[in-house]
């Protein structure tokens, strides 16, 4: 390997992409690269968000602190992501780079889209981590069996440096699982083959435009503002991977739920219970944490 | 128009009413106080409607002051020393939410050891706060700066906060005569036209201050405040100007000269002291030196192009800074020799720190000053450091 080896993470908030990214830089310190970095890119902190995270590494000591824009390799945790809008996420991929995905389902994989020379990996974190229980307040883990498939892709950390990373990083009685996940991802990644037509141009390296509206400062007020309005950040719903439903026998109408919802998702319906809006429910498990009644219970949402 | 023996303090007061300033809110300090006792007693009185919030600190003093200026009254505050700093926060929130409010800094040593006497290092150290900083050398300068900051304030190029400034005791306790205007003329100078970028109106409900990510618009917002500090200097010439015009004073601009053309040496100084130089540079006069004095009243925004032109015409430029940056020195020096470097043709920087925690300057001590200056130049010396003077 020549120069400096950058990935990128995409996930979502609670996916654990920052601890994997974390964990990617011990092990590739310990696997012998001098210069590893980890950066996490901190957004706005919302549970469920899309949200990235970075790594670099390399034989010499490494001194550039930017995010990385044209990485080498990228990793994607949630396969929603990727459905949701596939030109951000591979945006700067560099030729003959990776794309390491979390079970894309076919119909994804069929559309996809790649550099030239880009290999494709899948590997079925989500099941892995159900098996395992892999799972904190609710949500899988999803970014730690993505590290296995990651070392299969790239060969560039073998699975015994990922195994004491993490034997550093976590306490003695997580590490099994952790290790057991990154085995099993290991063992179960597959490259995919794509057809010729699927190869384009590299897409060039950018950052997503949040207020597309505004090109110039000219454009800009003395001070920004803005007014009330629904769903200004789009359809949250689309972040959900659980569905928190609610089983009116047990519900007290205590609407404890509609209070602690941070993204004000549930309302209140004419015979005073919650419901759930779930175009904007964003699948985070607050209310489900919250309800006294243990009413609210969190299903794999099947989207 | 009449003409009244009043404490500096006072005359902030007076400008204050005379603004027809709709909104205080302030917390008392020495020496300050003299400023809110006045205007409590004008609104008591009836010669003052306005709302007065008294509040249990300086931080709220300044929100208070965010939340009025945000439904478009005229707002003001005064403060100084720990107060300041205590405030400092809200201070960046007022600049940054571009609001016109003004606040007077009755400049006040920050301890410890305790002291509460003048010194301008309480409003130099919000230096990069966004407000603008006027300086004002005596009562009447500081009446009249309070009127002009309103103008300033409110220009829709501008929309910063003023800071003005003037030493605590050696103006805020001492009396002089002050010009009282007419009220129509002020009114007249000053009308008030509420702000149109940012009003809170219950039926109308927004929120300000929102996240901006890094590759939002912070970065332009920050330069949108730079464009308008820049924006500031030219507002501050012509309102100063136009002051004159109609009330016949002049303080100066940016930057007020005394006999610099031919100078060899310039005292360069803010504050009081820049009003005794200018009697220093008559003792000298006299005695045939070539001396001339510079008041700096704006110091943010800073008059770089204006420095150079007066610089350009002198061989040594003498600083008295009354604040200090332990490990650096006096900011006005600092920033005087940061505007003159790599420009063709500019003179020798001499800085002196002085009157620290209210440490009186007499006029001798300046006249003496200016004359190691003049040594300096006629035996073709180098700057040596810091000037410290009647250090024990
Ligand atoms: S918190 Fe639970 S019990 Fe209370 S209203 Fe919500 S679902 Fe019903
Ligand atoms: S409804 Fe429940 S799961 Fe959905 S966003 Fe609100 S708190 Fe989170």
């Amino acid at each position: 390997m020549n120069g400096i080896f950058e990935v990128r993470w995409h996930g979502r908030g609670g996916q654990g992409i920052v601890t994997a990214s974390k964990i990617l830089a011990i092990a590739a310190f310990n696997e012998g690269f001098v210069g590893v970095q980890s950066i996490p890119w901190i957004g706005a902190e919302r549970r469920g968000a899309q949200i990235e995270a970075y790594n670099r590494i390399s034989y010499a000591p490494i001194l550039l602190h930017s995010q990385v824009y044209a990485p080498n390799a990228v990793i994607v945790v949630d396969q929603s992501i990727l459905s949701e809008n596939s030109s951000t996420t591979i945006r700067g991929l560099k030729k003959n780079g990776f794309l390491v995905l979390n079970a894309a389902h076919s119909n994804v994989l069929s559309s996809l889209r790649v550099p030239e020379g880009c290999s494709v990996y899948v590997v079925d974190a989500t099941s892995i981590c159900l098996e395992l229980g892999l799972q904190v307040a609710g949500l899988e883990i999803l970014a730690i069996p993505m590290l296995g498939a990651f070392a299969k892709a790239t060969d560039l950390v073998s699975i015994k440096s990922l195994e004491n990373a993490i034997k550093s990083f976590f306490e003695a009685d997580s590490v099994k699982k952790n290790v057991d996940a990154i085995l099993k991802a290991y063992w179960s990644t597959r490259k995919v083959h794509l057809k010729p037509e699927q190869y384009l141009s590299p897409i060039p390296p950018s950052k997503p435009v949040r207020i597309p509206e505004i090109h110039h400062w000219t454009d800009l007020p003395p001070v920004p503002t803005s007014t009330p309005s629904k769903g200004s950040i789009g359809k949250t719903g689309d972040w959900r991977t659980h569905k928190p439903v609610v089983d009116r026998e047990k519900c007290s109408k205590c609407l404890f739920c509609w209070m602690y919802c941070p993204e004000a998702a549930i309302n209140v319906d004419s015979d005073g219970f919650p419901e759930i809006d779930y175009d904007y429910c964003k699948g985070c498990g607050v209310c489900f944490n919250e309800c006294p009644r243990e009413a609210i219970s969190m299903l794999v949402d099947e989207k | 128009m009449e003409t009244l023996i009043l404490t500096g303090n006072h005359a902030v007061a007076y400008a204050v009413k005379m603004a027809r300033v709709q909104f205080i809110s302030c917390y008392p300090i020495t020496p300050q106080t003299g400023i809110v006792e006045k205007l409590s007693d004008f609104i008591l009185n009836g010669e003052l409607e306005a709302v007065f919030v008294p509040v249990e600190s300086e931080h709220s003093a300044m929100a208070a002051c965010i939340g009025a200026s945000l439904t478009g009254v005229r707002t003001f505050t005064a403060t100084c020393s720990h107060g300041l700093a205590y405030m400092h926060e809200m201070v960046h929130w007022a600049s940054a939410t571009r609001l016109p409010i003004i606040m007077a800094v009755v400049n006040r040593t920050i301890g410890p050891p305790w002291n509460i006497w003048a010194e301008h290092g309480d409003s130099i150290s919000q230096r990069d706060t966004g407000w603008i900083q006027l300086y004002t050398s005596n009562h009447q300068e500081a009446f009249d700066t309070v009127l002009q900051a309103y103008k300033v304030a409110e220009d829709p190029d501008v929309l910063l906060p003023v800071m003005v400034c003037l030493e605590g005791f050696v103006l805020s306790h001492t009396v002089q005569p002050v010009v009282i205007p007419n009220q129509e003329d002020v009114d007249a100078f000053i009308p008030h036209e509420p702000w149109k970028h940012i009003i809170i109106d219950v039926d109308n409900p927004i929120t300000h201050g929102n996240l901006q990510m890094p590759e939002d618009w912070f970065y332009e917002f920050r330069f949108l405040m730079h464009r308008a500090m820049e924006a500031a200097k030219e507002k501050i010439v012509r309102c100063s100007k136009d002051f004159e015009k109609t009330f016949g004073r002049n303080h100066g601009h940016l930057v007020e000269e005394y006999k610099c053309d031919g100078a060899d040496v310039i005292l360069l100084s803010m504050g009081s002291l820049a009003d005794q130089a200018k009697v220093a540079v008559d003792v000298l006069r006299d005695e045939g030196y070539k001396a001339g004095a510079l008041k700096l009243r704006a110091f943010r925004p800073f008059p770089e192009e204006e420095l150079r032109r007066v610089a350009k015409k002198t061989k040594c430029i003498l600083v008295i800074d009354r604040n200090l940056s332990p490990g650096k020195g006096g900011a006005v020096a600092s920033e005087l020799k940061a505007a003159l470097y790599g420009f063709k043709g500019m003179p020798m920087v001499l800085e002196c720190v002085a009157g620290l925690g209210g440490r009186d300057v007499t006029l001798e001590e300046e006249v003496n000053l200016m004359k190691q200056a003049f040594k300096v130049v006629e035996e073709g010396g180098e700057p040596s450091g810091i000037i410290w003077l009647g250090l024990k």
